[in-house]
């Protein structure tokens, strides 16, 4: 009895709405923090202390209207363009270094565009590719003979996207790449073998890439030892620290915090985490935190419940990816990991952040609609055995 | 592919995810609460450090804004150039400059606290990569004046010395009344007002300056003090650093000798002994002692001035006799000479809020030998410091009230509120009300026609006692020829207002306190005194003149004949003669000049000081 005939994959449920909760409920702290952590700088810059909180509310807004539409399509028309996909993602990222085109701040040439309406095209890329190695990693192996060839594809993709972004640079975003490509390998089932053998080639080219730009072997050794040169390259992570030390369990109260205001070297992106921890103290940064685990949590159950291959990890794929590049930044303002550019996902101020990262939670919410079907199926299914 | 292994990897990236997720939490934890995490809470803030205010308000040190120059060497395309024409703007060898714009950091300072003028170029030259922050640079207006109490603050405006050092954390808003707007992006320090006086300080400092240079003295200090509340109005050194350029002098020009040395007081403590005397054995008075030019007391031979003959009390203070006294204190036990002495602040901190204070050194009468009693009397064997001494003789000006010295008159926020405002500390009384009456009519004896003559001032009475002490050297003994000269006196003396102690390390060998310091003084209160409102007791209002003015005619280099004239037409000769002559004058008495000095005819030397003594 074929399975396919009983079970019927197109009928769709409900999205999941405590995955929607969660995901509104971190988005809503972004906006209240985009404000709280942006005044100061925005009145100084801007003239405006709610400049950056009217844009957020606009993104906040544009992302759930994206949200919406995107779980109502089904995921697997996805799974057809990949290749446009990833011919997109390489244009725009070839695009972004051309100058002229790209936009730069701060030494990073991240842009596209300018003004409000910049957009930085890596946020999309990296959904493009966890769409693209959800597709590669669920085909039907044809012939498990040439594994090695069919790695070796996805693996030169991955890392031709990995040094573009590198030469932004973006060393974050292309770090959050390439650690969902890895987990995104590992669960569709490669042996680990084939796993360890790319670790063990990359740790070279790792080494090259941390050592030869100045800045971020000083990061690294600030890193190591923040208080070696605390006014230099160990001021960030020890301002960071200091917010935590501040805030305490309950923080010194919304828009009271004072590391915000000089100290903090992106308050309102990159390091909003330390905003939160001194203004709302370990409750704040506990709660935040805990929303995080409760997104993977559901990430990775809609995985399990995905009626696909492909859904299985084009879901793990994207829960990953904000999951990790949460932590990735936790990480960071925390002390934990080198200081590099990452912002948190649905928090930080940022408008290609915060639509990419709805984006990549509607279609998981898309994913999550199939789910009880399934369950359903596999009853129905196993009263047909017997 | 099974679902299986898909499982058991999504649960072994479980594993690895929520184990991140621990850590992360223990993390928070540490973070929010460990106590070895060494923050720097304010480190970097900006503090807009308070100023520090003189009595009336004049700003003796001020915060005033400077910019400062930083790179960001990755946003420079072409150092060299940039150096180029950098270099000869802010005066930093091209080289350096080249070399710093060209390394692997995205910050790095060029110069810091450039001054308006040429911020203002650098800003207009519009290079991409160089920015210009604000900073907070420490000025001094006044330069040297008061130098020695207010200190200095460093380049990271950290308080080094003086007052800048003592209230560091007041004026950096670490401590103190000042609010800090919570969302401003600096820390603002309160205010601390001194006690001290512009015009005093500026006239104390000049007068030490010019006597330890003309008598090659190798420093000076001066004192004033209010009597009735104890406010230093004064406390002047000589020599003065710059703290603008505080880099620039020696530590030994830095130290504030008038608070930090102390010193062996010499004469001037045979007022204190007197009034242990006066207390313990009035009858004192009408003893008279026998001064034989020197005295063997206990196996030593201790020399005198002079071969004084017989004495009152009165007269050994008047004459700084050194037997007389000696002999005076034989009767009096070492307890109440010791008792004495405390009560007078000796031996402990005057508390005064300065950094570094010496508390002197006064031994315990456990650890005095047979001579220490006698020793004690005539100011040997202990040393002080300048603002006891000056407290110390403040107490018997105010009536045997001893008011603790102190420089802080309030320490205040921006808008005027005070977080601490002065008040006159007293110790209680130390000597009885008619003691002190008395040994201020002793040492009236000594400016009227004793040691101290040149003390004398013009319109004011004065009273105060000399002091030339050897300096002891630190391993015991003195030092032959080595000198302190020193002057405490008491300014008016119907109503004392103000105390001022004036001392010279290391005068010229044969200089006493009455030569070198009494003059000083004198300087100083005649200039003060006016100045603080004293009215001028001691002269009457010049009688409207009869007839056309008398002048004086007189030779060239000679001193005019002043006898007979009034007031008003002595000081217009003595004006007239000043315009061709460097002198001096000072005028004693009321009604018509019936002696001066120098006598009338004699040759008028170099900055001669002329004294017409009036009489009715």
């Amino acid at each position: 009895m074929d399975l396919k005939s009983v079970i019927d994959t197109r009928r769709r449920g409900e999205p999941d709405m405590a995955l929607f909760v969660i995901v509104l409920l971190l988005a809503a702290i972004g906006v209240a923090m985009s404000y709280s952590a942006s005044a100061v700088v925005a009145a100084r810059s801007f003239d405006d202390p709610f400049h950056f909180l009217k844009r957020q509310a606009v993104w906040f807004a544009a992302g759930f209207a994206l949200l919406f539409m995107v779980q109502r399509f089904d995921y697997r028309n996805y799974a057809r363009h990949t290749k446009i996909m990833l011919l997109v993602s390489l244009v725009l990222l070839v695009l972004v270094l051309i100058p002229g085109i790209g936009h730069s701040v701060k030494g990073s040439t991240r842009w596209l565009g300018g003004g409000t309406l910049a957009f930085q095209p890596s946020e999309f890329v990296k959904i493009f590719v966890v769409i693209y190695l959800a597709k590669v990693f669920s085909s039907e192996p044809e012939g498990r003979g040439n594994q090695v060839v069919q790695l070796l594809v996805p693996v030169l993709v991955v890392a031709l996207i990995f040094i573009l972004a590198m030469m932004q640079p973006d060393f974050g975003t292309a770090i959050d790449i390439l650690l969902v490509a890895v987990f995104v390998l590992f669960v569709s089932g490669f042996p680990f073998f084939y796993i360890a053998a790319l670790f063990v080639v990359s740790i070279p080219m790792f080494y090259l890439l941390v050592y030869q730009v100045g800045y971020r072997k000083d990061r690294m050794l600030a890193f190591l030892d923040p208080w070696r040169d605390p006014y230099g390259t160990g001021y960030h992570v020890i301002q960071s620290i200091a917010a935590f030390r501040r805030g305490g369990f309950f923080g010194v109260g919304l828009g009271y915090g004072t590391q915000k205001i000089k100290r903090l070297p992106e308050p309102h992106t990159d390091f909003v985490f330390s905003v939160i921890a001194e203004e709302a103290g370990l409750l704040g940064t506990v709660l935040v935190l805990g929303l995080f685990c409760a997104l993977f949590y559901k990430g990775m159950r809609i995985a399990q419940g995905a009626p696909d291959e492909f859904g299985r990890l084009l879901a793990m794929g994207l829960t990953l990816l904000v999951v990790l590049q949460a932590f990735l930044n936790f990480g960071v303002v925390t002390g934990s990991l080198p200081t590099t550019g990452i912002p948190l996902p649905f928090i930080s101020y940022g408008g290609s952040s915060l639509l990419s990262s709805l984006a990549a939670m509607g279609i998981l919410l898309n994913i999550s609609r199939y789910r009880e079907v399934v369950q359903e199926g596999l009853k129905l299914s196993e009263e047909v055995w017997r | 592919m099974n679902l299986s292994i898909f499982t058991r990897r999504v649960v072994f990236t479980g594993v690895l995810v929520f184990g991140a997720a621990l850590f992360l939490a223990y993390r928070l934890l540490t973070l929010h609460f460990s106590d070895s995490i060494y923050v720097p809470s304010d480190a970097d803030r900006e503090v807009h450090r308070g100023a520090i205010l003189d009595r009336e308000g004049g700003l003796l040190a001020v915060s005033v804004e400077r910019r400062s120059l930083f790179a960001n060497p990755s946003e420079i395309p072409d150092p060299d150039a940039v150096a180029g024409a950098l270099a000869p703007l802010i005066g930093v060898p091209r080289s350096t400059l080249a070399e710093r714009m060209k390394r692997e950091k995205r910050f790095v300072w060029l110069r810091r606290k450039l001054d308006d003028d040429t911020a203002d170029r650098v800003s207009a030259m519009r290079v991409k990569g160089l920015y210009l922050r604000a900073e907070r640079h420490r000025v001094y207006p006044h330069g040297t004046l008061a130098s020695n109490i207010i200190g200095f603050a460093g380049l990271d405006n950290k308080g080094l010395e003086g007052i800048e050092y003592k209230y560091d954390d007041v004026l950096s808003g670490a401590r103190g009344p000042a609010r800090t707007p919570p969302d401003a992006d600096y820390i603002e320090g309160a205010s601390v007002r001194l006690t001290i006086d512009r015009v005093a300080q500026y006239t104390a400092e000049r007068e030490i300056e010019r006597a330890v240079r003309e008598t090659g003295a190798r420093q000076g200090a001066a004192v004033v003090m209010e009597v009735k509340t104890g406010r230093l109005l004064a406390v002047a050194k000589y020599p003065l650093v710059d703290p603008n350029s505080y880099w620039e002098h020696s530590p030994e020009d830095m130290k504030n000798f008038a608070v930090v040395d102390s010193f062996e007081p010499g004469s001037t403590l045979k007022v204190i002994a007197a009034a242990a005397l006066l207390e313990a054995h009035p009858d004192v008075l009408r003893q008279k002692f026998r001064c034989e030019g020197k005295i063997e007391v206990a196996d030593a031979t201790i020399k005198c001035t002079a071969v004084h003959g017989d004495l009152t009390l009165d007269e050994i203070i008047k004459h700084s006799c050194n037997a007389g006294m000696i002999q005076a204190v034989r009767r009096l036990k070492r307890e109440e000479l010791y008792s004495m002495l405390r009560r007078f602040g000796f031996g402990r901190e005057t508390g005064v809020e300065m950094p570094g204070e010496s508390a002197g050194l006064l031994r315990g009468v456990g650890e005095w030998s047979g001579l220490s009693r006698y020793s004690l009397s005539i100011g040997q064997e202990i040393s002080v410091t300048s603002i006891q001494m000056a407290a110390a003789f403040g107490a018997i000006a105010n009536g045997g009230v001893y008011m603790a010295p102190s420089i802080i008159e309030s320490i205040e926020a921006d808008d005027g509120s005070a977080a601490r405002r002065f008040s006159p500390k007293s110790r209680g009384r130390v000597i009885r009300k008619d003691i002190a009456a008395r040994l201020l009519d002793m040492m009236k004896g000594v400016v009227e026609g004793g040691t101290a003559t040149r003390a004398r001032l013009a319109y004011y009475e004065a009273v105060g006692k000399t002091g030339t002490a050897q300096k002891s050297m630190p391993r015991g003994g003195y030092h032959p020829g080595k000198y302190m000269a020193s002057f405490v006196g008491i300014a008016p003396l119907d109503d004392p207002d103000v105390c001022i102690l004036v001392l010279l390390d290391e005068p010229p060998e044969s200089a006493s306190g009455g030569a070198v310091a009494a003059p000083v003084f004198a300087r100083i209160a005649e200039r003060i005194l006016p100045c603080r409102g004293v009215s001028k007791r001691h002269v009457n209002a010049p009688a409207p003149l009869k007839g056309a003015p008398r002048e004086v005619v007189a030779r060239r280099g000679q001193t005019p004949d002043f006898r007979g004239l009034r007031l008003g037409e002595a000081v217009r000769a003595l004006a007239g003669l000043r315009r061709d002559f460097p002198i001096e004058y000072s005028l004693v008495g009321r009604g018509v000049v019936r002696r001066q000095s120098p006598e009338p005819g004699s040759p008028l030397g170099h900055r001669r000081k002329i004294i017409l003594y009036f009489e009715e």
